[in-house]
This record gives C-alpha cells, sequence and structure tokens, in this order.
C-alpha cells in the first residue's frame, strides 16, 4: 500500500536512519520547535452572538506544524 | 462524541503519514483521521468501545487502515511514534459543563496537562480538543518538555 499523504507532502528520511528513514530530524536540533499553538474556537458554522457571547461549541488547540495549517481535503 | 463536521475539519488540519488517536472512544475522530491519513492508531482503554470503533470503521469502509489498541494511552505512549497526536480525553462526564472555568489538570482524569505531556513526547504536533468552558490561558502555555520524537515534514 502507498504510504503517506500526498496532499500533505512526502516525508523527507531521518539523518539518523530512525524509523525506517520516515521521519524528520530531531527536535533537539529544531529551536523552537514545537513552541507554535493555535486555538480554534469552532461555532459550527454560527457566528458567535456578540451580545450573549454564546460560548463556542468546541475548542480545539493546535500545537507544533498542526499550528495555523490549512485544512487538507 | 465529536460531532461529524468538526471531525472532518479535525482530520483536513491533521492530514499526515501516521497520526495516534489516544482517546479513540467509538471512532467517530478515527474514522475521518482515515480519510486523511495513511495509517491511524486508534487507542481506547474500554475493549467495548474499541470494539463499537472498529464496527463503525468498517461501516465507513476505513477499518482496513486503522489500527486499535485497547489500552491505557499514558501507559501506551512511550511505544509509540507518529507524526501527529489528536487528545480528545474524557472530561468527566457532562458536569463538565456546570464549572465557570475548566481546569485541564484538577477537573479531568486522567489529568489532562500529564496527557499532554506524554503526547509531547510521541510528537511536537499535537490537536488538543478541551472542554468550551476551558480556561483559554491554560491551554496557550502548554509546557513542552524535551522531545525525545522527531519532527515529521508537514508543512508543505
Amino acid at each position: 500500500m502507498p504510504r503517506g499523504n500526498p496532499a500533505a507532502g512526502p516525508l523527507k528520511p531521518n539523518a539518523d536512519g530512525d524509523a525506517g528513514g520516515r521521519r524528520g530530524p530531531q527536535l533537539a536540533a529544531l529551536p523552537g520547535a514545537g513552541a507554535a499553538c493555535e486555538i480554534e474556537q469552532n461555532f459550527l458554522g454560527q457566528q458567535p452572538d456578540p451580545y450573549t457571547a454564546a460560548p463556542p461549541k468546541t475548542i480545539t488547540a493546535y500545537y507544533g506544524q498542526l499550528a495555523g495549517r490549512r485544512p487538507v481535503s | 462524541m465529536t460531532p461529524e463536521q468538526i471531525a472532518v475539519h479535525t482530520a483536513q488540519r491533521c492530514a499526515c503519514d501516521v497520526i495516534v488517536d489516544a482517546f479513540c472512544g467509538v471512532g467517530g475522530n478515527a474514522i475521518q483521521f482515515a480519510r486523511t491519513c495513511a495509517r491511524v492508531i486508534a487507542i481506547d482503554i474500554d475493549p467495548e468501545k474499541v470494539r463499537m470503533a472498529r464496527h463503525n470503521a468498517g461501516v465507513y469502509g476505513v477499518a482496513h487502515k486503522i489500527d486499535f489498541l485497547v489500552g491505557d494511552f499514558l501507559a501506551l505512549a512511550p511505544t509509540l511514534r507518529a507524526d501527529a497526536v489528536f487528545l480528545a480525553p474524557p472530561w468527566g462526564g457532562p458536569s463538565y459543563g456546570k464549572a465557570a472555568v475548566f481546569d485541564l489538570r484538577t477537573m479531568m482524569r486522567p489529568d489532562g496537562v500529564l496527557v499532554f505531556e506524554a503526547a509531547r513526547r510521541i510528537s511536537p504536533n499535537i490537536a488538543y480538543c478541551v472542554p468550551r468552558n476551558t480556561d483559554l490561558a491554560q491551554v496557550r502555555p502548554m509546557p513542552a518538555p524535551p522531545c525525545r520524537g522527531a519532527i515529521p515534514r508537514l508543512d508543505r
């Protein structure tokens, strides 16, 4: 079976050969890696009411490279 | 259970090679991840939920893309490698909504911060579904312990 999600882009081999060469460089080698954070409040298609400040239906926090990432359909 | 349109959206944002759904329940999120990721590792401590998740994945025709594990995520985490981790741990039942502010550390079992730290050791790329009354200031500064995992190339 083909591996990987074509829409997500290829994964490059790891320099130290970890996990069959599928992975990227070690975190420690990347300054600030994983620090990014995005909090997404989903109102399920409804705009938040400015008067009642109705709460969102769900909150999902995205970290690392998922922060700021756009959906891939 | 996550509304389907939310699960679809989250899966589209988390598209990658291997993703861990750490608390899969009956599989609502894992099924959508199977449509955007090459492989899904779906974990739940309740064997009955895993049985139902496997059944549901079969209904959606994606069971062959999901590895179901019955177990405690905190115990399994050190053995896992993945490109991203999705966290939707139990919030302690419907009563979570009664609190003015939900505290991830004290108001859920397992401890929501410990769960996050366990996930960080698998991958720095985490999607964490939290109660809507969570103190957002608590979510933002999650601690970042040394990660022995690797950074997948998710960027396009």
